[in-house]
């Protein structure tokens, strides 16, 4: 069962299909908002809300402009953006959820952490700027084309590009810096 | 095989084909190229955090989704749409009445009084 099919199932009212490609989907999800610097109940609720509008906006999906993973990544994003953006009017520390929570919650960039080298790049990942952290993360880390991280950041191709080379000298600084 | 091609893919961390590694082996401006970012992405490469799903969660995001269609089915009376144009319909027939009723009290009164000096 592709997700096409389960897409089609869904829309014509199985909603067990929908659970099929939540559980089949929640693992990348999870995993690029604690890439992004959301753990536990926070990055919780924000998976929760990509694919409650997944399910709300299905019929705007288009299978064949991209596929339901990028389309996915992209509602987890904004609403990941949206988050920030209210964490910021509560004057929090934007991308501080990460480190905070390591304390209480299991972090899952922690939790990954196998030598002191990957905590650097882990940590120095922590500190990017937001558009560059996504930007290379959906590129390296997800395996994703730049041609998917542009549709999923909604910008040019080239920006993308810039993105990613400005984070990876920033980490790769970062490691310099750190060794 | 065009270098500037490998060394940019190299230096946004793409994965090259087969090909392209082959090249970046042998040819020296590439290999520096991927010498220097080499260390980057093995890094990168290590970092697969677990991604830990809370238990239930696809039920947990079933159940919301239940909750808010049996919420959207379960409108109160003047959220059903037949009951908005039948309330907009007898709201314009009202204005309507009252507006011929200005109208011809208007008109009445001036062919009473106006008629004749």
């Amino acid at each position: 069962m592709d997700d096409a099919f389960l897409i089609r199932q869904t829309l014509a009212g199985n909603r067990d299909a929908f659970r099929l490609l939540v559980l089949r989907h929640e693992r990348p999800v999870f995993r690029f908002l604690g890439l992004l610097g959301f753990a536990g109940p926070a990055a919780e609720d924000l998976a929760q809300e990509a694919f409650l509008r997944a399910y709300r906006h299905l019929r705007d999906f288009d299978p064949e402009r991209a596929q339901f993973s990028t389309w996915l990544f992209t509602l987890a994003r904004n609403v990941a953006a949206n988050e920030r953006e209210r964490a910021h009017h509560r004057h929090e520390e934007p991308g501080s959820e990460l480190f905070d929570q390591a304390d209480s919650a299991p972090d899952p960039l922690e939790s990954a952490v196998a030598s002191e080298q990957q905590g650097r790049i882990a940590g120095a990942l922590g500190r990017l700027p937001e558009p560059l952290r996504a930007a290379v993360v959906l590129a390296r880390v997800e395996g994703l084309s730049v041609e998917e991280v542009a549709a999923i950041e909604g910008c040019a191709v080239g920006t993308v590009k810039s993105r990613i080379f400005r984070a990876r000298e920033l980490l790769r600084a970062a490691l310099q810096e750190e060794g | 095989m065009d270098c500037n091609e490998v060394q940019e893919r190299i230096a946004l961390g793409q994965r090259l084909a087969r090909a392209e590694s082959a090249h970046a082996a042998t040819c020296a401006a590439c290999g520096r190229v991927a010498e220097a970012w080499g260390t980057l992405d093995a890094a990168l490469d290590e970092i697969r955090p677990v991604a830990e799903v809370p238990a239930g969660f696809a039920d947990r995001v079933m159940q919301v989704i239940a909750k808010k269609e049996n919420e959207s089915r379960s409108l109160r009376w003047f959220e059903y749409r037949w009951v908005q144009v039948g309330l907009a319909n007898v709201g314009a027939l009202v204005s309507l009445y009252n507006l011929f009723r200005f109208v011809a009290h208007v008109l009445v009164a001036s062919l009473t009084f106006g008629g004749t000096p």
